[in-house]
This record gives structure tokens, C-alpha cells and sequence, in this order.
């Protein structure tokens, strides 16, 4: 019986088989079907065989990170699963998943609503068949991974799941804080900001569109150019007068050439003086590289009335017990697609560190890849196939009892520190 | 700020005296008109910062939207024979998931359908910040000390001001 781990991502799936390795194998896939200008369809990864990245059109599963459409997920599972060209499948010596001979276990957003975590558990198990099955967050996931190294931190674990963490998951639809304590998330305590990758590359598209060239069809593009320039501001006041006073010689002066389709797909940032036989229109970007991502930490700039990352954190932490409070910022985590930005762990350090009470050790730790690490987590579970066993549900199970066993077997717990403690 | 505020006192107290018809006659024609411009005035200040509230919300939504256009329709490629094996053997295999791949239900139709967990969802969103906002200049990016009086939105100088009340100003005239 193997193991099948999918991170359900709104913008990438995480997918590979659970193995003890300490590298496990797993692919990243774009979770959507893309139509390119030549109206030519491309389901997940096959966008990367797409000549002409200009005026992509998307359609996703998921609605503000809930999954809400199932005919374009099967889709691309059905891609990752049966595919000829499926990495999955390659790595299995060309064998496609079987699921009456694979347990999974599968990523969820939080507070996904109970009709929408209902309907996967019905095309789980219904529809594909797999033989058991678990559903769970993705930063419950994360604690699986021995995050004591996050820090250098060398003593010995005695559990199997790190006691506390405070993950931090900064995806594409939203950003989640979430306290986990021993494998479980404390639920009452979990915070969501309603601003995730999407709305920064949004925003970039929508800014860049009203200073310089209009670059509203241009999504997939202006991605591109966010995760090459932008980074996060340790300095905001000085950095936005130094890009003001400056504009032309600052130092935060970044030239972009944008991509002719020709002899480029992606463009490319332009090192030195401008080359005058560069041909490429260039956009210029100065204080657009960090006030794009500084919404993360003060979505009031985006006129949405919420705190910021560190300022949630800190509040969440303050819902918790009093006895795991300092437990739980020794060890944050890092995690989902907006914590590769430049400086990005550095300022949620900064600033949690002035929010935090005096004689607190402060650990904020980043794993080497943010993206996947929850999806480590869950390998990590599933090569423990007796920890495994005693959340997930069979497909036995299942026929017998109905939908209502899932529901309540893996939806918003209470602290049930069943699974690990023992 | 303050004018407005003189504004209310003024339209409440001068609503409470004129509940009853017989106090009415006792208003003088000056009294009458500073309580109809009163009036217009504050029935303004609410609607410009419902257009302003509807404004933000506006944006906010269109922030989420990955795909400029609306309502494109993309359909899933059929392609059996890329798959091993033909693939799964065909879709929907019982009524309960053949109910579920056919839903074209979106998200807005879960809320309605669950108004209880759809408040727990909501419930979750962190609360707003304890510090004051920082004022950007909506044009350039830079502070934004001043404030377009027809819309609210800010801006740093002379310059900005201008690129903003040639293009971005939202004030329409009701």
C-alpha cells in the first residue's frame, strides 16, 4: 500500500509518493487550465510547452482558496494521475496511480465550508476509490517535519510531531496564522488575512498599469516580474524617501525588459547601463518593488481593514493558553509561496520581536523550500503508516457509515491530541 | 471635519424641533433654510462616504480577480488517449459524485446555502489594526498628505493632484 501526499494548493498542487528519503521526490503542478491568446488549452503543467505566455487566460478550482469546482480539478488530477507525460506517473516506472491500492492524504483551506470538504470526500472516495483516505490543513501538516533544525537546534525530539508551532502560511488566496500543537491546529486561535500572492501581483498589474503600460491581460507576466524584483522593505520610511528623492539614480532603481515573444518568453531584469541596441521596451520599477508586498504587512494600505502578518501573529498567540504562549514563538514557521520574498522572514522578526514580551526567545525559522515544506510534513506523516492509520478513513469505513464520518473524523477539532500522544 | 460635525448637530437638533406642527410655525425663514441646507448637506456627507465605502469594496474585489475579463468560459480538453490506459473509465460513477463534478455552483451560492459556517468562515479574518493606517499617495506611491476633497483620495503634491483629477477623481455629481 502506498502512500499519495497532495498539497491542494490554490495556485500549485504539491503531489509525490510518502517515502523515508530524506529528499522525497515531488512535483509541483499548476493547479489550473490555462488558454493561451492562440485559444489553445494547456491543463496544469502543460503550459510550459505554451509558445506565446502573452494575454493567458485561467480557470481554477478554487474560489478564495475554497475548491469549489470539481469537473477543473479532476481534470488536472486525472493529468497527474494517468498522464503520459506525468511526472508522477514517470517516476512510478510509468505506472498510473491506483487508488484502490493508495492511501492519500489531502490538503484542505481552512474553514473550507462543510458542503464544499463534503464534496471531496465524496469524489475521494466515490469517484476515484481510494482505499483510505485523510483530509486535513495544510499547516497541521507542517509540524510533522522536525522543525527544530529551522533554528540549529539540536536536542533530540521525543514525539513524532514537533509539540508546538506557529505556522505561518502565506499562499496565493490568503495568508493563515495558525498555532499547532502537537499536530493539531488550535482552531479557536487560527486567523486568516484575506491577502495572499494574487492580490500582490494584482496590485503590481493594476499599479504598473496606471504609471506605465498597461498590463491588465498581462497576469502571467506581471507573476513573473513580482517574484524577480519585489522584496520586502526592512526600512520602509527610509526606503520610500530614498525612491522619491532619487527616482532616477536611486539605488532601488530596477530596469525590467519586457519580453518581445520572440527572443525571450519572460523577459529579464537589465544589469548595468541599458544597452542601447536592447530593443525590448523596458519598465522601470523603483518604489512599486516594495510597497506591493508591504500589503502583507499592512493590508490597511490596500484599504482592507485588517492587521498585518506580525501584528495577527501576535494576537493569535495572545487567544492561546498562557502556559504555551512563549512555546509557541520559539517556534514559527514560515511557510507558502510569499515567504520566498527577499527580507521577508527578517521584518516578520523584526516586528514580532518588538511585539513580544520582554525575555521571550524569538525563533522565526524559514525552511530551505517554504512551498513544499507542508508537503514534507504530510510525506513525513506517511511514511508512518502507524500514525497514519489511526486518523485516516477507509473506504470500508466509508461505504458503511456515509459522508457523515468524514465530517466529523476530520473537521474542525477541538484540542484532540489522540493521534500523537500516544 | 469639524464642519461636518457642526452640520449633524445641527440637522438632529433642528429634526427634533420640528416634530411637532405646531413648532413649525414658529420657524423663521432663516431657520428654514439653514435647516433645509443642513439637510442636503449631511444626506451628501453620507452618500460620498457610502460611494467612497463602495469604491474600496469595488477594488477589493477586483483584486481577487486573476483574469481581466469576466465570465470567460474555458473548456476542459478532451484527450482520453493522452492518459494510460484510456484513463478513468468514464466520470461521475455514482449520483453523489456525478452531482458533485456537474455543480456549477460558486462560492457565493455556498455562502447563501450555509449562512452558519459561512460566519465561522468569515469569523476567522484577523481583526483590523490596532495602529492608524498610513495615508499613500495614490498616484506615485509616495505619502500621501493630502486629500482630494470631491473623492478622499490622497495624493502627495501638486503634480500628483493633478495626474489624479484627470483620470482617477470618482466624484460623480448625483
Amino acid at each position: 500500500m502506498s502512500v499519495l501526499v497532495i498539497d491542494n494548493g490554490a495556485y500549485e498542487l504539491k503531489i509525490g509518493y510518502a517515502t523515508d528519503d530524506k529528499n522525497p521526490a515531488h512535483f509541483r503542478v499548476s493547479n489550473s487550465i490555462t488558454r493561451s491568446k492562440d485559444r489553445r488549452t494547456y491543463v496544469g503543467n502543460e503550459i510550459e510547452n505554451c509558445r506565446d505566455y502573452a494575454g493567458l487566460t485561467y480557470r481554477r478550482p478554487h474560489e478564495r482558496g475554497q475548491l469549489v469546482n470539481w469537473e477543473t480539478q479532476k481534470a488536472i488530477w486525472d493529468n497527474q494521475f494517468y498522464g503520459k507525460t506525468s511526472k508522477l506517473v514517470g517516476m512510478n516506472g510509468g505506472k498510473p496511480v491506483d487508488p484502490s491500492e493508495t492511501s492519500l492524504i489531502l490538503t484542505e483551506m481552512p474553514y473550507s465550508l462543510p458542503a464544499l470538504s463534503s464534496n471531496m470526500d465524496q469524489i475521494v472516495f466515490e469517484e476515484y476509490g481510494f482505499d483510505s483516505y485523510y483530509r486535513c490543513t495544510p499547516g497541521s501538516l507542517v509540524p510533522w517535519n522536525d522543525i527544530r533544525e529551522l533554528y540549529n537546534d539540536t536536542s533530540s525530539r521525543s514525539s513524532p510531531v514537533s509539540e508546538c508551532a506557529l505556522v505561518i502560511d502565506s499562499g496565493f488566496s490568503s495568508t493563515h496564522v495558525l498555532p499547532v500543537v502537537l499536530g493539531e491546529v488550535y482552531w479557536p486561535a487560527a486567523k486568516r488575512i484575506n491577502i495572499g500572492g494574487k492580490h500582490l501581483t494584482n496590485y503590481l498589474k493594476e499599479t504598473v498599469s496606471f504609471r506605465y503600460y498597461n498590463m491588465m491581460e498581462e497576469t502571467f507576466l506581471m507573476n513573473v516580474i513580482k517574484e524577480r524584483v519585489c522584496f520586502v522593505s526592512l526600512k520602509y520610511q527610509l526606503d520610500l524617501e530614498e525612491a522619491h528623492i532619487n527616482k532616477r539614480k536611486s539605488l532601488l532603481r530596477i530596469d525590467y525588459a519586457l519580453p518581445d515573444y520572440r527572443t525571450s518568453k519572460l523577459g529579464h531584469i537589465v544589469k548595468g547601463a541599458t544597452s542601447s541596441n536592447d530593443s525590448n521596451q523596458v519598465l522601470t520599477l523603483t518604489n512599486e518593488r516594495f510597497t506591493i508586498p508591504e500589503a502583507l504587512f499592512r493590508p490597511s494600505d490596500l484599504n482592507l481593514d485588517q492587521a498585518g502578518i506580525p501584528e495577527t501573529a501576535i494576537n493569535c498567540v495572545k487567544l492561546m493558553p498562557e502556559e504555551i504562549q512563549s512555546m509557541l514563538l520559539s517556534n514559527v514557521v514560515l511557510v507558502g509561496g510569499n515567504a520566498v520574498l527577499p527580507g521577508y522572514k527578517e521584518r516578520i522578526r523584526e516586528e514580532l520581536q518588538s511585539f513580544s514580551p520582554q525575555g521571550v526567545n524569538l525563533r522565526v525559522g524559514m525552511p530551505v523550500d517554504p512551498i513544499s515544506y507542508a508537503w514534507q510534513g504530510g510525506c513525513r506523516l506517511g511514511s508512518q503508516k502507524d500514525m497514519l492509520s489511526k486518523a485516516y478513513v477507509t473506504k470500508a469505513d466509508y461505504m458503511e457509515h456515509g459522508v457523515n464520518l468524514c465530517l466529523s473524523r476530520f473537521g474542525i477539532k477541538k484540542m484532540d491530541n489522540s493521534i500523537a500522544m500516544d | 471635519m469639524f464642519l461636518v460635525q457642526e452640520v449633524e448637530k445641527k440637522t438632529k437638533s433642528s429634526i427634533s424641533r420640528s416634530s411637532g406642527p405646531v413648532q413649525t410655525n414658529a420657524f423663521g425663514r432663516k431657520q428654514r433654510a439653514a435647516v433645509t441646507a443642513a439637510v442636503t448637506a449631511a444626506s451628501a456627507e453620507s452618500t460620498s462616504t457610502s460611494s467612497r465605502l463602495r469604491a474600496v469594496n469595488k477594488r477589493l474585489a477586483e483584486l481577487e480577480r486573476e483574469n481581466y475579463h469576466e465570465n470567460i468560459k474555458i473548456d476542459i480538453p478532451k484527450r482520453n488517449l493522452e492518459m494510460i490506459g484510456g484513463g478513468p473509465a468514464r466520470t461521475g460513477l455514482t449520483p453523489a459524485s456525478r452531482k458533485v463534478l456537474a455543480s456549477r455552483k460558486t462560492l457565493a451560492n455556498h455562502f447563501d446555502d450555509d449562512p452558519a459556517s459561512t460566519k465561522l468562515y468569515l469569523d476567522v479574518a484577523s481583526s483590523p489594526s490596532a495602529y492608524p493606517s498610513r495615508p499613500m499617495c495614490s498616484i506615485c506611491g509616495y505619502w500621501g498628505k493630502l486629500t482630494c476633497i470631491r473623492c478622499g483620495a490622497r495624493y502627495c503634491g501638486r503634480a500628483c493632484e493633478e495626474t489624479h483629477l484627470e483620470t482617477r477623481c470618482l466624484k460623480v455629481y448625483a
